[in-house]
C-alpha cells in the first residue's frame, strides 16, 4: 500500500489519500487511509500503532505501585481515570478498600479531570471545524483547572495521583476547595469582569459562551448535524461506549449502572441524545460538563475528614488470580484486566480496555459516503486519544 | 432491548445469583472449567466450541463484547484468550470466557461473525501474541509495523534495541 | 550621510538611530534576527507533550507573541518540535518529514520521551531519543515540560539562531560541535558540561 503517494484505485476517478500520521486534525499520530471517489469517501481504514509504546509489556517490568505512573500516559487527557482503573483493579484483587475521604478525593479528581478533558476536546473539535476562538477560550479556563491540579498533586497533565489503597496527597487547604467552588460557580476571583487573568466567569460562563458561539451557529450546524450517523445497534455491536452510545440514544453510564468509588452518593443526570450524529455527541459532552460540575459541587460539600490511604503492605503482592474493573472515562468504558501469579512483585499481565481503541472502530461505519472535510468532524466527535488507542 | 429475551434463563442481576451456575446449563459440555474473575463468572471453554458458545451468549442477551485479550502462560504451554462479554445497559451482567490454545498451534475461530467489535481486538491479539483467528476478514498486524518479526507480549520475546 | 557601524552582537541594531540613511551590518545579524523572531514550527505533537505544547501556544502562555506560528506542512516550517514518544513505527515517517523540511531548519526535542525514551526507556517499540534519527538543537526535558520550560526552549533556540552563521546548513551546524542546549524541568538552563554529560548518557 503506498504511503505517501496517491494512486488510482480500481475504478477511474478513485484515489488513495493518506491522512496522517502527521496531520493537524487527527489528534495525534493516526493514519487514515481513505479511498476517494472525487471527494466522497468510499473506504476508510484507520491504521494505528504509531504511538504503540508497549506499556502493557512494561507492566510486567514494573512493580505494582510503580506502574501507576505509566497508566497516566495511556489516556493522557484523563490521567486520573486511568489511575483509578488500575488501582481499582489491584484493590479488587487484593481485597482492600480505600478510606472514605480518599474515595471522595478520587471522585473530585476524576470529575475535574473529566471537565478538563472535555474542554480540550471542545477546543480541538471547534478548531477542526474552524472556530479558533473557542479553542482559546477553552484553554484559558483549562489553565485554571491545571493550576488547581498542580496545587493538589504537583503535576499539570500526568498526575500519578492515586495510590494503591488511597490517594497520594490531601487537599492543601480550604482555599483550594473554595477556589474550585468559585471556578465552578463563577464567583470569587472568577467573577466575570472582575479584572485580572481570572475574571472571565469560570466554568458556567464559558459553557454559556461556547453555547452561544457554536450551538446555534449555522456553519457549525451544517458541518455537524446529520453527519456521521451511528445507529444504537451498531454502537453497541461495535463495542463503542461513552458519549458514542449516549449520543445514539442509549442511556448508559458506568457511574450509574455499576457505581464505583462513592458515585452512588451523588445526584446527576446522564445526558442522552437520540440523533446519533456529530452534533448529538457534541451536545452530550457539553451536558456532561454541567453534570460533572454538579457532582463536584456535591462532593466538595460532602467530603468527610479522615485518612487518605489505608495500610498497604510495603511490598505489594496480590494473591494469585485475575480481576477486571471498569471506570467511566470521558471517552467511555476504561477497564483494567489484571493477572497476578501471587509470587512476583510485578503484575503477570495487565491489560487496559481502551475506550478510544474501540470507539475508533466506528469510524469506518460513520465515514462512508461522506466527504473528506466531514471526516475531520466525525473523527473529532469520536474524541480519540492516541495514547489510549495504541497504549 | 435485549433484556426481555429469555427471562426464565437469565434471572435478575440485581439479585446477584450464583454466577457460574447461571451459565453452565446453557453451554453444556463446552465448559471445561469454571471460576471467578474478581466477582464476574468465568468459564473455560473448549477451543472448538467457542463460536457456538459466543453465539448463544449473544442470543441470551450479552450484546456487548467488552474486550478480547490474551495472557501468555508458558508453564501450561498455552496462551489463554480472554473474552469479556457484557450487556449494555445492564452492565452488571458479565461473563468472562477463557480459551486455552496450545503454544505450538495457536489457532482459534474468530468471533467476528457474532460481534463486529471483535475485529480489532483479535488483530491486536494476533499482533502481540501470535494467535491466528480463523475466519477473520483482515488478519494482519495492527500495532507493530507490518514487517515486524516476533510477537512482543509473549514471555519469551527478546529484542535488540 | 551618516554611517552606523553595527557589531554582530547588537541585539537591537536599529534602536540607537539618529537619522541614518545607510546602516552597515552583517547579513548574519539581520537574517538571523528575522529568522529567530519568526520561527514556524511543524505541528508534530505525538503524545502527552503535544497537549502541553498546545497549552503553551494557547491562552496564558501565548507563543504567537514570539512570532511562533504552527504550520502543518513541513514545506513551510522551519522548526520541528518533536513532542512525545517516537516509536519505531513512527521513526521513518519522522525522518521523511525532517528531510522534507527546507533549510534552514532546527529541532527542539520536547519531553523525556523524545530526549531519551522517557518512562518507556526499556520498551521494545520506542526509539530511545529522537536524536538517534535526526540532529537536535534544543532538549527540553520534563514529563511533560511545563509551558515555561518550553518557552525557555524557544527563547534559547532564538538565541542559538542569532549566534549561528546564516549560510551554514543544518548538517554543518551540527558538525561544528557546539554544546547541546538542555532546559531543565523548572525552566533553567543546564551548563555546557552538564548538558554534554546528560546527552551522552541518554
Amino acid at each position: 500500500m503506498p504511503t505517501l503517494e496517491t494512486e488510482p484505485g480500481e475504478r477511474p476517478g478513485e484515489l488513495y489519500v493518506n491522512m496522517g500520521p502527521q496531520h493537524p486534525s487527527t489528534h495525534g499520530v493516526l493514519r487514515l487511509l481513505l479511498r476517494l471517489e472525487g471527494e466522497v469517501i468510499v473506504e476508510c481504514k484507520p491504521i494505528m500503532g504509531y504511538l504503540h509504546r508497549g506499556s502493557e509489556k512494561l507492566a510486567e517490568k514494573r512493580t505494582y505501585p510503580q506502574y501507576v505512573t505509566l497508566t497516566d500516559r495511556d489516556d493522557y487527557l484523563c490521567a486520573m481515570c486511568n489511575n483509578q482503573a488500575y488501582v481499582q483493579t489491584v484493590e479488587k484483587l487484593m481485597g482492600i478498600e480505600a478510606p472514605e475521604r480518599a474515595q471522595y478525593l478520587r471522585v473530585i479528581a476524576m470529575e475535574l479531570n473529566r471537565i478538563t478533558s472535555h474542554l480540550v476536546w471542545l477546543g480541538t473539535f471547534a478548531l477542526d471545524i474552524g472556530a479558533l476562538s473557542v479553542f482559546l477560550y477553552c484553554f484559558r479556563e483549562r489553565e485554571h483547572t491545571l493550576r488547581m491540579f498542580e496545587e493538589l498533586c504537583g503535576a499539570r497533565l500526568t498526575y500519578s495521583y492515586m495510590r494503591l489503597g488511597g490517594v497520594g496527597w490531601d487537599i492543601p487547604d480550604e482555599n483550594w476547595t473554595q477556589n474550585v467552588k468559585d471556578w465552578l460557580n463563577g464567583s470569587g476571583r472568577f467573577t466575570a469582569n472582575s479584572g485580572g487573568d481570572a475574571g472571565h466567569g469560570g466554568l458556567p460562563l464559558l459553557l454559556e459562551e461556547v453555547d452561544r458561539l457554536l450551538t446555534g451557529n449555522q456553519i457549525f450546524l451544517y458541518r455537524t448535524q446529520g453527519v456521521g450517523y451511528l445507529s444504537p445497534e451498531d454502537a453497541v455491536d461495535l463495542g463503542t461506549s461513552g458519549p458514542m452510545v449516549r449520543g445514539s440514544g442509549i442511556e448508559f453510564d458506568i457511574r450509574r449502572a455499576d457505581p464505583y468509588a462513592v458515585y452512588d452518593r451523588f445526584e446527576f443526570d446522564i445526558p442522552t441524545r437520540p440523533e446519533g450524529d456529530c452534533f448529538a455527541r457534541y451536545i452530550v459532552r457539553l451536558q456532561e460538563m454541567w453534570q460533572s460540575r454538579r457532582i463536584l459541587l456535591q462532593a466538595l460539600d460532602q467530603i468527610p475528614a479522615g485518612e487518605i490511604q489505608t495500610r498497604v503492605p510495603k511490598v505489594v503482592k496480590p494473591p494469585a488470580g485475575e480481576a477486571i474493573s471498569r471506570v467511566e472515562s470521558p471517552r467511555g468504558i476504561l477497564g483494567g484486566y489484571l493477572v497476578s501469579d501471587g509470587k512476583g512483585l510485578n503484575p503477570y499481565r495487565y491489560h487496559v480496555r481502551a475506550p478510544s481503541f474501540h470507539n475508533l472502530k466506528a469510524m469506518r461505519k460513520m465515514a462512508l459516503g461522506w466527504k473528506v472535510a466531514d471526516t475531520i468532524a466525525i473523527l473529532g466527535s469520536i474524541d480519540i486519544i492516541l495514547g489510549d488507542v495504541d497504549r | 432491548m435485549a433484556d426481555e429475551v429469555e427471562e426464565s434463563k437469565s434471572p435478575d442481576t440485581e439479585a446477584a445469583p450464583l454466577p457460574t451456575e447461571e451459565w453452565k446449563p446453557l453451554f453444556g459440555d463446552a465448559v471445561v472449567d469454571e471460576g471467578l474473575v474478581g466477582d464476574y463468572p468465568r468459564l473455560t471453554i473448549d477451543r472448538e466450541r467457542i463460536l457456538e458458545v459466543v453465539t448463544l451468549a449473544k442470543k441470551v442477551g450479552l450484546n456487548f463484547l467488552d474486550e478480547i485479550t490474551a495472557v501468555d502462560l508458558p508453564e501450561e504451554n498455552a496462551i489463554r484468550i480472554v473474552y469479556h462479554l457484557s450487556c449494555i445497559p445492564t452492565i452488571k451482567r458479565n461473563l468472562v470466557l477463557f480459551v486455552n490454545v496450545p503454544r505450538e498451534e495457536p489457532v482459534v475461530a474468530s468471533v467476528t461473525p457474532v460481534y463486529q467489535a471483535a475485529d480489532w481486538s483479535e488483530r491486536e491479539v494476533y499482533d502481540l501474541f501470535g494467535v491466528t483467528f480463523d475466519g477473520h476478514p483482515d488478519m494482519r498486524r495492527i500495532m507493530m509495523p507490518d514487517d515486524w518479526e516476533g510477537h512482543p507480549l509473549r514471555k519469551d520475546y527478546t529484542f535488540i534495541d | 550621510m551618516d554611517l552606523i557601524q553595527l557589531d554582530k552582537d547588537e541585539r537591537a541594531p536599529f534602536q540607537k538611530i539618529g537619522a541614518p540613511k545607510v546602516v552597515q551590518t552583517t547579513i548574519d545579524t539581520v537574517f538571523n534576527w528575522a529568522q529567530s523572531n519568526s520561527l514556524w514550527p511543524l505541528t508534530f505533537g505525538l503524545a502527552c507533550c503535544a497537549i502541553e505544547m498546545m497549552a503553551t501556544s494557547a491562552s496564558h502562555f501565548d507563543t504567537d507573541r514570539f512570532g511562533i506560528f504552527f504550520r502543518a506542512t513541513p514545506r513551510q516550517a522551519d522548526c520541528m518540535i518533536v513532542a512525545g514518544t517516537v516509536t519505531k513505527k513512527m521513526g521513518p515517517r519522522l525522518k521523511t518529514l525532517y528531510d522534507q523540511m527546507t533549510e534552514p531548519k532546527w529541532v527542539i526535542s520536547m519531553g523525556s520521551c523524545a530526549t531519551a525514551g522517557g518512562p518507556y526507556y526499556d520498551s521494545y517499540a520506542v526509539v530511545k531519543g529522537v536524536d538517534r534519527l535526526i540532529p537536535v538543537d534544543i532538549y527540553v526535558i520534563g514529563c511533560p515540560p511545563r509551558p515555561e520550560a518550553l518557552l525557555n526552549g524557544y527563547l534559547r533556540l532564538q538565541e542559538k539562531i542569532r549566534e549561528q552563521k546564516y549560510f551554514a546548513t543544518a548538517a554543518e551546524r551540527h558538525d561544528a560541535g557546539t554544546a547541546p542546549v538542555v532546559i531543565k524541568e523548572d525552566g533553567t538552563l543546564m551548563s555546557d558540561d552538564e548538558a554534554r554529560a546528560f546527552i551522552n548518557k541518554a
